[in-house]
């Protein structure tokens, strides 16, 4: 069985001879491929993203430092203007929260996904996964004649005469973070699901034996052998929503102002690239920082689950 | 048959050029397309319609149209200025504009090189860096079926929250510009003295009407919607937006008093791939009273063709901003003062308008 899980359980099996000399730790080793073959087969993808998106960052990283002239004048106004600091301290709590709110929605989901078999699987694989291969235009739309003023969901409250007036929903953080929420809820299903699925059932019959009820055995034993897919679902929610711009910029007001808005309208409306770099840098490093972070933890998770 | 089209080209390409006064380039040879920048959409269809199809009827070159927002024109033109790779020929910016992208565009000079800019153009059509090729307004638009009693007449109700009751929408589109002329408008400031514009006095003056603000509109599409959706009594808006809207049935009205304009430009891009044939369009644009007055119809927005407005209907007349009257009345954004202040006056914007 913990052949499913990855790790430490390799550390038993003897290297298979894949022309590989000797055994590697296990920690690089992950399957039994020799590492020249490894390295070719992620060769097209490193050159694409190369090409692609690490030359171009690069190149408007290095314009954010070089120009209008050599030196830190762009970060100086960043850091000097509190409009900068403001949004970016804005754009952490939104995405800070909507991650909070996907993990809490989103965990039972998961758990609902790795306990169903059959055709209400489906249909809960479907409902997580549907809404991804939708446009983030359209999804938003779809809030916008939801959310609306004399929008459905104000029809409905007026119909069932729970509200006289209609309320106002949209363009404001509530509508912002609900859509966000529903957007990126699959990022962090996923992972968790995955990490549900890989924990062997022997494990929950064996804390039911020693006397544990469903909660003591939801605490001491699903949970936290599901950390790893928390962690890592939270790091991608988290990340992605730093980076959000059509959902609220079409669902929020000018309070939900986020950061790359911010960038956009420098690029866009001023056409000043050296300091639109230099707030990206700030997005950049912002995101690298709370995913090593994670990395961190997301180890030390593991180490939790193996223990 | 390619080379009786050629022919076909040549002469008519060689008419259009030299059958004007001053039209000395005789020898210049169009080639076999030219882009155009479009917003798109019906205003798009139209263009193709009216003056892209009889263009490419008349001298073989084809049109191809280029749809893209606003900022992502901006955006792609420096680009593709810095790369060296210039893949357009026109793009169309606001006139106001252009001083801020002058480096990026070709220089058009007095626009002897278009006969028909100085022949059937209003004054004042030729720009160094582009020529105005559509005009309209952003405007005080409001719900007739709130104000039957009433209708506001300029600026200051807009302000008034208690003669004209109900939810005002503005535009938060990162061009803040008009909305802060009209809210110094609206404190009192006559048109000829908006410029340099007082912010302090602006920022003062939008904190009284802020909390009365229901939505913060950011694009045209939008700003149609909002009536409906949203429930908005007064807001401004463009004019080929708003036409688009009435005609397309919200319940709307509007007043060309205390107008800022807003007027579009087609620049020919620096290093453009087909110069000739951009230059060949722009020039046969300008000529055809009758595709004016049809495209005016058909979008609402008025262009500088003189003869056109005599085609048009006093009703048809009264949506646009057609005569040379209504053109000087319209208040017109400072471009030097916008190109000294745009970065510093937009930060101040967004931090008001986020905070």
């Amino acid at each position: 069985m913990s052949a499913v899980s990855d790790g430490p359980a390799l550390d038993g099996l003897p290297a298979q001879s894949t022309g590989v000399a000797a055994p590697r730790p296990s920690g690089l080793l992950r399957g039994q491929l020799p590492g020249g073959l490894t390295v070719l087969l992620i060769a097209p993808l490193l050159a694409l993203l190369a090409f692609a998106f690490f030359a171009p960052i690069l190149r408007i990283l290095a314009a954010s430092v070089l120009e209008p002239r050599p030196g830190l004048s762009n970060y100086a106004r960043l850091l000097s203007q509190p409009l900068y600091m403001d949004v970016i301290i804005r754009t952490l709590w939104i995405s800070g929260a909507c991650t909070a709110l996907a993990l809490l929605l989103g965990y039972p989901v998961a758990v609902l996904m790795a306990r169903t078999r059959g055709g209400w699987a489906t249909v809960i694989a479907a409902c997580v996964l549907v809404p991804l291969w939708t446009s983030t235009l359209v999804r938003s739309y779809a809030w916008i004649l939801l959310l609306d003023r004399n929008g459905i969901l104000n029809g409905l409250m007026s119909k069932a005469g729970l509200i006289s007036q209609p309320i106002d929903m949209l363009y404001g953080n509530a509508a912002v973070l609900m859509a966000m929420t529903h957007m990126l809820m699959p990022f962090v299903i996923l992972p968790i699901y995955s990490a549900l699925q890989s924990i062997a059932p022997e494990l929950g019959q064996a804390a039911t034996n020693l006397g544990a009820g469903p909660v003591r055995r939801f605490w001491s034993v699903t949970l936290p052998l599901s950390l790893p897919g928390v962690s890592a679902g939270c790091l991608l929610v988290f990340v992605m929503a730093l980076g959000f711009y059509v959902t609220p910029a079409l669902l929020g007001g000018p309070k939900t102002l986020m950061i790359a808005t911010l960038i956009s309208q420098q690029a866009t409306e001023l056409l000043n690239w050296p300091f639109a770099g230099a707030i990206s840098g700030v997005l950049l490093a912002l995101s690298l920082g709370i995913a090593v972070t994670f990395k961190r933890w997301l180890d030390l998770g593991r180490v939790v689950a193996h223990d | 048959m390619q080379n009786r089209r050629a022919l076909l080209q040549a002469t008519v390409g060689l008419g259009l050029l030299t059958a004007m006064p001053g039209g000395g380039r005789a020898q210049e040879k169009l080639e076999s397309t030219v882009s155009v920048r479009t917003s798109g959409g019906a205003f798009g269809d139209a263009l193709k319609r009216n003056f892209f199809d009889p263009f490419t009827k008349a001298t073989g070159v084809r049109v191809v149209p280029i749809s893209t927002s606003y900022g992502e024109m901006m955006a792609k033109t420096a680009a593709m200025q810095a790369s060296g790779n210039v893949e357009w020929d026109i793009i169309a910016p606001q006139f106001t504009e252009l001083a801020q992208i002058s480096g990026y565009l070709a220089d058009l000079g007095d626009c002897s090189s278009m006969p028909n800019i100085a022949r059937d153009a209003m004054a004042g059509s030729c720009g160094r860096w582009g020529v105005l090729y559509v005009i309209g307004g952003q405007m005080l638009c409001w719900n007739p079926a709130l104000y039957k009693d009433r209708q506001p007449k300029g600026w200051a109700d807009f302000w008034d929250v208690e003669r004209f009751p109900g939810r005002r929408a503005m535009a938060n589109t990162g061009s803040p510009w008009a909305t802060l002329m009209l809210t110094l408008l609206a404190d009192g400031v006559a048109p000829d003295k908006l410029f340099p514009l007082d912010l302090d006095r602006a920022f003062r003056k939008l904190d009284q009407i802020k909390p009365h603000v229901a939505v913060w509109w950011r694009t045209g599409d939008q700003s149609k919607t909002m009536w409906r959706n949203s429930d908005i009594a007064m807001s401004m808006m463009w004019s080929g937006t708003a036409y688009e809207a009435k005609h397309g049935g919200v319940p709307l009205d509007w007043t060309f008093n205390q107008a800022i304009a807003d007027l579009g430009a087609w620049c020919i891009l620096k290093g453009a791939p087909h110069p000739n044939a951009a230059r060949a369009f722009i020039n046969f644009y300008m000529s055809n009273p009758e595709s004016h007055a049809r495209f005016a119809r058909e979008i609402g927005y008025a262009t500088p063709n003189k003869a056109s407005s005599g085609l048009l209907t006093a009703d048809e007349k009264k949506e646009l901003v057609t005569t040379a009257e209504e053109m000087s009345s319209i208040i017109k954004v400072d471009a030097d003062w916008l190109a000294a202040n745009r970065a510093q006056a937009l930060e101040r914007w967004t931090a008001w308008v986020s905070a």
